[in-house]
Parts: C-alpha cells; structure tokens; sequence
C-alpha cells in the first residue's frame, strides 16, 4: 500500500525540483513515479529496463506497471477484509477454525499470484525466475497482516532473514523464494522492511528531495495498541496521585515566565494566593468568621446570666463591657466570651469586699448568687 | 411651558401612558424573558480578559525593566544583569523576612498570605499533625517533608500519607524543588537540558516503600509504580528494571507512566539499534497484554527512541509508525512529539525532508499547550530547519507566526532558547529577503525583543554591504549605534568588516554627507580602540588596514586635525601594529596634506613610504617640493629621504 499512497502524493509534486526530477525519472522508467521511495526497486527497475532492447522498453514497462497497479489493489482487498472481520476475542476452537480459513485463502490467493508473476515474468524475457521473485516481493511485502501480534523471538528471526542479502535469492529455489516471502508477509512488521532498507547515500539526496514531503501520518501503524480511541477513557485508572500534582507543577512553571504587563503580574499573583480572588467577597478565606454566626458576637448578655447582679454598679459596668465587645470586629466569639469570662472571675476573687460594699445589691441577688454556686 | 405636574394631569399623556404599559405588557406575554444562566468564572478570568487587551509593543522595553532610559538595558549582559538584581532583591528580602522573622510583629494581612509569612522551621519541639505533612507535600517542600515526618513518625503516619511522601521523594530524589517565586532566575537558566544527578538512595525511601509494598495489593502497587518511576527517572537502570520485572511478576498492574518512565531507559540498555527497538516493541506490547492505554508520554517517550535509530532509515518509518500507532490508539500529539519528528527527519547530514511544512499544516493557529517538558524545543527546532535545512524563509515566517499565536510565546523556554531562536530567524530572513523587508522585520525584533549576537551582525553587515552604496548610507549609522549599544564594539572582526564596508565596497560619492557620518564612525572606533584598557586580553589590535580606513574615512569626511592624530599614531608607532598601508592610501593621505598645505604631515608620510619600500616615495616627493614651499630643514630632510637625484630628475 505503500507503492498506492506515494502514487497519489506524486501526481502532483510539491516543490519546482521535485519536478524537474519527476520528470527526468518519467524519460527513463516511462510513466513510472511509483518507486522513487525506495531506491532497491528502482535499481531493480533499471535493471529490468537494461535488459531489454530500447525498442522494446516503452510498452513493455507500461503493461508490467498496470499489471503491478492491479495485483496490489487486488492485495490490498483481502487483507483490508481481514481485518475488518477479525475480532479481537473469540474462543479457542474457533480462532483456530478461521484460521485456517484464512490460511486456505491466502494459499489460494498465493497460487494465483505465483501463476500470474509466472506470466508476466515469461513475457518479459530475460532472468524469469529473478524477475517473478522481485514482482512477488514487491506485492507482498507491504500488505498488512492479519495475525496475532508478534513475539520477540519472530521478530528476531525476522531480522535474521532480512539481513540476507538479495543474491541469496536467486540462490534458492524460487519455491523456497516463494516460501520466504510469504514468510515475511505473515510476520508483518513494516520494521523488518525498514531494518533492510539500504542506507542513503550522500549522493543520493537530490534524488529523494523529490520525496522531501513528508505527511506525518502516514505511517504504517505497528499493530500492538488495539483500541477504539473514542472509547470512555475510565476516569478511575490508577495513577500517582501526588506525582501527577508534582509533574502538573512543573509543566506549569516551565511556561510561567516573568510577567509581560502589570495585568499579567497581577495573574500571577493571584495565582500564588497574593490577591484578593475573583469574585471580590470581603470574607474571603476568613474561615473563623464562617464558623461564627453573626448572633455571638453581638449578643453577648447571656454570659452574664447567672453569675452578673441585676443592677447596681458590676450590672452596669458589665454592660457596658457587653456594648463594648459587641462592636469590636477584631475579636473572635471566643476571645469576647473568654474576656467576659475574665471579668466573672474577678469578681468573684473579690466577692467578699464587693459584698461588704453593696455592690452585689440586695438579699435576694446574693442568695441567686449562692444557688447558681451551688 | 408645562410644568411636569400640569402634564401629568393633562389627559392626552395620561392616555399616552396607560398605551405604552399595555405594550410592554403585551410583550411580556408573547415573549418571554430569558435570564441568561450564570457563567461560573475562574479567579483570574476577569484578569485574563482585561490582559487580552493589552497587545505587543514592540517599541516598549519589558515590563521588568524600569521604565526609565537610563535603565533601560540595551545589551544582552545588561539585560540579564538587570532582571536578575532585581530578584536578587527580592530573594534578599525574604532571606531578611526569614532569618529576622522575630523583628516583624505587624500582621497587616488578614487573612493571612502564606507567601509572605517566613518558611516554618521544624525541629523536636514544634507540633505537627498529619495535616501539616500533606501541606508539605502538597507545596513541594521536599526538606521539611522529610523532616515532619521524622517527627510524626513515632505516632504512627497513614499509609496514604506515606505513599504521598514517597511519591513526592521519588519525584525529586535529592534536588530541592524550582521555586515558583522567581521566575527571572528560571527565564535565564542556562539550559533545560542539564545533565540529570542520579539516583541517590536514601534511607526514608527504602522504609517507606518496605512498609508499603506488604500493605494489600493496590497500596503495594501504587509503592512499586513509585519507585518505578523515580529510579527510572534518576536512571537507576538496574534498580528500576529489577522493580518493573517484580512487579509484572507480582501481578501488579504496572501504570502508563511507569511504562512510559522505562520506555525512557530503554536506550541505556541495549546499544545496537535493531535491539533498542525489538526492546521498545517487547515493553509497547506487554502495555498492551496489560491494557495499558498509552499516553502522550508514551509516544514521546518512544519517539525519542527513534530518534537513536540510523538515520534516514529505518529512524523515519518507524517514528512515522509509533505516529501512526499512537494516534490511532487515541494520544493527541503534542508539540515534543513533533520536535522528535523533526529531529529524526532533519539531520545535518541526512536527506532533505520537508516534514515541518506538514507539521505546519497541521499547527497553524491553534492554541498550544504544554503537555511535556520537550514541547519547549519544538520552536527552536523548528526554526533551526527552518534556517539550515529548508533555507526557506516562508516556513521561518510561518513558524513565528505559529509563535505568536495565541499563548504559544510560553512555549519558547527561556532566554536562551528565545535568542537561539531569533538568531536563526534574523539570519534566515537577513540571507533570503530584500534589505528592505528585512530592516522592518528588525526594527520590531530589535532591541527590545532580541539583541543580536556579533555573528548575526556580521550577516547583517554582509547584507548591508550587498545591498549597495546608497543602502549602506542610510543603515550603517544606524547599524553602528546599536553595535555600540550591543557591546560589540569589542569584536575585531566586526570592527575590520565596518570599515571594510565604509571605505571600499560603499563607498559613497565625494558630494554625499554620508561622507561625514563615515568619518564620525571611523572617529568613533578610533577611540573606542584607543580607550581601551590597557592589558585586557580581549583588546582589539590595530592594523594597518584598519588604520588606513580609519584616515581615508577621516579625510573624506573633511576631519583633517583628527586625521592627523591616527597619522601621527601611524608613523610614529610602527611595530605595534601589523601591515604596511597601500600606495593608494597614502596618495590620498598626501594629497590631504598637500591641500591643507601641512608639510610636516606630508613629509611623515614620504618617509613611510620610502621606509618601507613603497615604489613612488620620489614621486611623492616631488609632487610636494612642487605644491608647497619648503623651508631649508624640510627641503635637507625630504633629499635625505628620496635622494637629490630623484628629485631634480623630476624638476628637469
């Protein structure tokens, strides 16, 4: 799929060079823009067009092209069913059963592809079975695989067949050819045709500035994370909690510079709990005063009860402290009961010089007195 | 005139009236008032709108300098000296606040800021509670962290608490957390990219994570996930390694970002590429067996690998798969994610890829947000192939306009990456746009936003002097403010390419007042070459050519006495420069003398010429027996010096 997708993107190249070289290209591969990716198959392509008589060359690369253009749109169907059909989770007997399925077909699809390599290979001269294996490589090395994802050792062993060098090739049977290829089909792993790309010269720059665009997504996905991405995202996975807070601080650092204007500063300093906060509320962060109703602090008489004469002087000194502490916003309910709470016990340190006095007022509140001691 | 009471009582307004209420209650009946619901505002949303409003001037000096022209710094040193004494400042006075606190009794704030109150310090005696420790915790005070819970730990400390702690201890191992409180010592960092300290162990993190990995299963695991981290991020290897194959071994479930924490080890472990990369596809998929949704982290994490692989394959189409991968699986790019692209397909050496044009088309005015700590490379990066793998000054336009869209100017990283950044974009547009586009792109950039370093200058300088004659007239004066400005007046180089510029390649036509200007300029680097401190090593050293310039600069500009002070220093003080003057320069400079009819300076400069076998010194001489009359002495001294001969030969 590969070959498809540079073939669009090419039709209409980017840059004047690119151009310019696409065309050049055009004068030498007749009409084929396909392969400028990857620079082993356009050695094969110009090795195939060196075979041939000059006369010869034009129609005959035309009619292999259409055919390569055919077969991996034909590739690219089934497999593109494979994937689609394939659930994730089935049960054992049965994955084995599809299988197979799948394996009879891709045997079948196989035998039809070998034929008709087979017979573009006859009709084009030349080293036939060199040809058909390249033909065949070609196609089937991109398609994507169906199978359950690969294990390190697979891949390992992936590797080990694409360090090979393509001489070994023509060495084997083309069978045994066959065999490897399809091999390599199942296993997959864009990687593996990655690993045995050759490495690019210096010289050959120019050549892939014709391909310097590059579209990010274009990748061949790897296969390995099989999961709807607009799926719920389950809020409570487990995470670090506290890390998370420690990374989030820093990230956020990272891009608080010093301030540009004195709303920026102002940010800031709300931020770091400098500020009063939005929306202006004169409590703000006053917690204690939350706690406190608006009734203990103004209504403070009632701490007087039971101990503070009805009148008389102490009565209406006592009073007069109430008014007082009732107006103050500095202290807390607390402090003011507490204060009041002071005066109680000065005067009872000093009961017996008050009553010698008269300050206590009559019989009647003395005996009150003695009943709340009691 | 109706009075309002007389109004009223007329009947026709009353009638009027009772009309207009019967309408509007005939629209309140058929349609109904929608109170808009209340939006719910942040505490700083007021603020931001209000800051919205403000835009760039780039006339203006920051904000942090004062707003005054004796205190504007117009140097990158003054720069950073000023912004940082400024915090200085403020760190010594909390420095006061914190070793005096006994000296500040008033509380003015209520309620009270926490910022402003000294640090607590915790020893035997001081009370503390569980909540204190979370507060710690909360506010990455990593030291008192540790010593709270020193404190607490006798009385026995959650086990929530105490995973917290070692989170917060894995998160920073030794190094005491940045600071929120300055952010110019973070802009003028020297880099982001420090070299990381490792991992040190420490006995609190050893107990806390032996006392929690027996709790039950997800306490356990959160413990494990912890030291995951933090000894992945110290590049512990060994150790962390070890924990992530007992804990999948254990069955506990390994979190995303341990996972992404090793993916980060993965490089450190195995060297050749091939094997990094089977070891990243064996930790993506046990993710995956485990399913573990992967996140940004991941991504980044696995392109940063790649970046490793051989280059440009297969280091291309595998970052293009984990891409590919990634974005599929649902993670949302973010800008690191590009900057590894870029960073793979755009090597010095490698093929020419044009990745940022698509990256481009992807970014243009969105809003960006920073997501990893490599997101603040992007721009730099960008900007960097902008300059010298693409040499397209569209992209560099198209990627500062991604700059200023929005917030994104946060994303520049700091001082030091910002300058790197304007340095490619001012020499990329110096080499690719008319001088005329980029003089305008210069003036808003400098000085305010940028200043720029003697290499970019030079660009300029060579821009300048490409430009022609009649440009350089017009910039170089002032050009050569702001490098005055710049304290580059100590570079050589730079010195030698002004008056190369001055004096040969534009040299403007005899009738232009730019001749003056010149000869001011000339002045001016002749004394500040001269004031220059005696012994400093970085001392520019004259040259004759330089000397020259300076004189010719100097008479053409019609400074004959000021000349004759560099000509006396040329005379007098050969050897300490290098070089002899051209015969060229010495013709003007004799004709000068011969004009302002000075013959001592003529006959200095013939005795130059004929000591130091310059062809023409009798010729010279001859030229000035001719325009002057010469007393005895000079007449015997001008003989001595070219012979009688030379002389009557040209007289016969």
């Amino acid at each position: 799929m590969i070959t498809l997708r540079i073939l669009t993107r090419n039709i209409t190249p980017q840059i004047a060079t690119s151009t310019q070289h696409l065309h050049s290209s055009k004068v030498l591969f007749s009409a084929d823009s396909s392969d400028s990716d990857s620079s082993d198959d356009e050695k094969n392509k110009r090795k195939i067009v060196a075979s041939n008589s000059v006369a010869k060359k034009e129609p005959r690369v035309d009619r292999l092209n259409a055919l390569l253009q055919t077969m991996t749109m034909n590739a690219k169907t089934p497999s593109k069913v494979d994937i689609a059909v394939k659930p994730k989770k089935i049960s054992n007997a049965r994955s084995q059963l599809s299988k197979k399925n799948e394996k009879t077909i891709v045997n079948l699809f196989e035998k039809k592809l070998t034929g008709a390599a087979k017979d573009v290979a006859a009709t084009f001269g030349g080293d036939t079975s060199k040809t058909e294996s390249e033909l065949l490589k070609k196609i089937l090395t991109p398609s994507k695989s169906s199978e359950e994802p690969m294990d390190l050792s697979k891949l390992v062993k992936g590797m080990n067949i694409d360090r090979r060098k393509p001489q070994e090739y023509q060495s084997n049977s083309r069978a045994d050819q066959v065999h490897d290829i399809i091999q390599k089909t199942k296993q997959n792993a864009p990687i593996q045709q990655q690993m045995s790309r050759p490495k690019f010269s210096g010289k050959s720059r120019k050549k892939i500035h014709i391909n310097a665009r590059v579209t990010v997504d274009s990748g061949n996905p790897l296969g390995i994370f099989e999961m709807d991405p607009e799926a719920v995202v389950d809020p409570n996975i487990p995470t670090l909690q506290t890390w998370d807070h420690l990374e989030k601080r820093d990230l956020k650092l990272l891009v608080t510079h010093p301030p540009i204007h004195f709303i920026d500063q102002m940010i800031q300093w709300t931020e770091q709990g400098k500020l009063w906060r939005f929306p202006i509320d004169n409590e703000q962060d006053l917690t204690i005063d939350q706690e406190e109703h608006f009734s203990d602090h103004v209504f403070l008489e009632p701490y007087l009860e039971g101990w503070c004469p009805r009148k008389g002087p102490i009565r209406h000194f006592m009073e007069l402290v109430c008014v007082g502490l009732s107006k103050n916003a500095f202290m807390t309910a607390q402090e003011k009961k507490d204060h009041i709470m002071w005066f109680k016990e000065y005067f009872d340190k000093k009961r017996d010089l008050l009553t010698e006095l008269g300050a206590y007022g009559t019989e009647k509140s003395s005996e009150e007195l003695k009943q709340v001691e009691a | 005139m109706l009075t309002l009471n007389g109004r009223l009582g007329s009947r026709k307004v009353a009638q009027k009236l009772l009309a207009r209420l019967q309408s509007t209650r005939d629209a309140a009946n058929t349609q109904s008032i929608e109170i808009p619901k209340r939006i719910e505002r942040g505490p700083t949303d007021i603020l931001r709108a209000l800051a919205s409003t403000v835009g760039k001037d780039p006339t203006a000096a920051h904000f942090k300098y004062h707003d005054d022209p004796y205190f504007i710094p117009t140097s990158n040193r003054a720069k950073r000296t000023y912004a940082l004494s400024r915090e200085a400042g403020r760190r010594a006075a909390m420095w006061i606040r914190q070793e005096h606190a006994e000296l500040f009794t008033q509380m003015t704030a209520d309620p009270i800021i926490k910022d402003f109150l000294p640090r607590a310090v915790y020893d035997e005696n001081s009370k503390v509670t569980e909540k204190t420790l979370h507060d710690a915790i909360r506010d990455a005070q990593l030291s008192d962290a540790v010593t709270i819970y020193r404190l607490l730990k006798k009385d026995g400390v959650s086990l929530r608490t105490k995973q917290d702690l070692l989170e917060l201890l894995c998160y920073y191992n030794d190094e005491e957390p940045t600071s929120d409180q300055f952010p110019e010592e973070r802009w003028f960092r020297r880099s982001l990219q420090n070299i990381k300290p490792k991992w040190k162990s420490n006995d609190i993190v050893d107990e806390l994570f032996e006392s929690l990995k027996n709790e039950d299963s997800a306490i356990a695991t959160a413990a494990y996930n912890a030291l995951i981290c933090g000894t992945a991020k110290y590049l512990q290897v060994d150790k962390a390694w070890y924990l992530y194959d007992e804990c999948l071994a254990k069955g506990f479930p390994v979190y995303v970002r341990s996972f992404n924490n090793m993916l980060r080890l993965v490089q450190f472990s195995k060297d050749a590429g091939g094997q990094r990369l089977t070891f990243m596809m064996d930790v993506l998929k046990t993710m995956s067996r485990n399913n573990v949704r992967p996140d940004i982290g991941t991504l980044n994490a696995a392109l940063q690998l790649s970046t490793l692989l051989k280059c440009p394959e297969p280091g291309r189409s595998v970052a293009l798969s984990i891409y590919k991968e990634m974005t599929n699986a649902g993670v949302e790019p973010s800008l690191g994610t590009y900057f590894y692209l870029l960073t793979i397909f755009c090597r010095t050496n490698g093929p020419v890829s044009e990745i940022l044009i698509d990256i481009l088309d992807r970014l243009e005015g969105k809003e960006l947000e920073i997501k990893d700590p490599q997101d603040l490379f992007f721009f730099v990066k960008a900007m960097d192939i902008a300059r010298n793998h693409l040499m397209n000054i569209d992209v560099g336009h198209r990627v500062h306009k991604l700059l200023l869209t929005g917030k994104n100017y946060n994303l520049i990283g700091e001082n030091y990456m910002e300058s790197i950044y304007y340095r490619h974009y001012l020499i990329l547009a110096v080499q690719s746009e008319s001088i005329d586009s980029f003089i305008k792109l210069y003036d808003t950039l400098v000085p305010n936003i940028y200043i720029p370093e003697p290499d970019v200058m030079n660009e300029i300088l060579l821009a300048v002097e490409i430009a022609g004659a009649s440009m350089a007239e017009n910039l170089l004066p002032q050009l050569w403010s702001h490098m005055v400005m710049f304290e580059h007046t100590q570079r050589e180089h730079l010195m030698v390419h002004v008056l190369q510029i001055m004096h040969t390649t534009c040299q403007p036509p005899s009738d232009s007042v730019a001749n003056t200007q010149y000869a001011d300029i000339a002045w001016d680097i002749w004394n500040r070459i001269e004031g220059q401190r005696p012994g400093y090593t970085m001392a520019v050293k004259w040259n004759a050519e330089m000397l020259g310039n300076v004189t010719v600069l100097l008479i053409r500009g019609g400074y004959f006495d000021k000349m004759l002070t560099v000509l006396s220093y040329l005379t007098e003080k050969q050897g300490v420069y290098t070089g002899i003057l051209s015969k060229d320069q010495l013709d003007t400079i004799l004709n000068a003398c011969l004009e302002n009819g000075h013959a001592t300076a003529a006959l200095s400069i013939i005795s130059y010429a004929a000591n130091n076998g310059i062809a023409g010194a009798g010729q010279m001489g001859y030229k000035l027996i001719t325009t002057l009359s010469l007393d005895s002495a000079e007449e015997t001294k001008l003989v001595n010096l070219v012979g009688k001969e030379v002389l009557q030969l040209h007289l016969g």
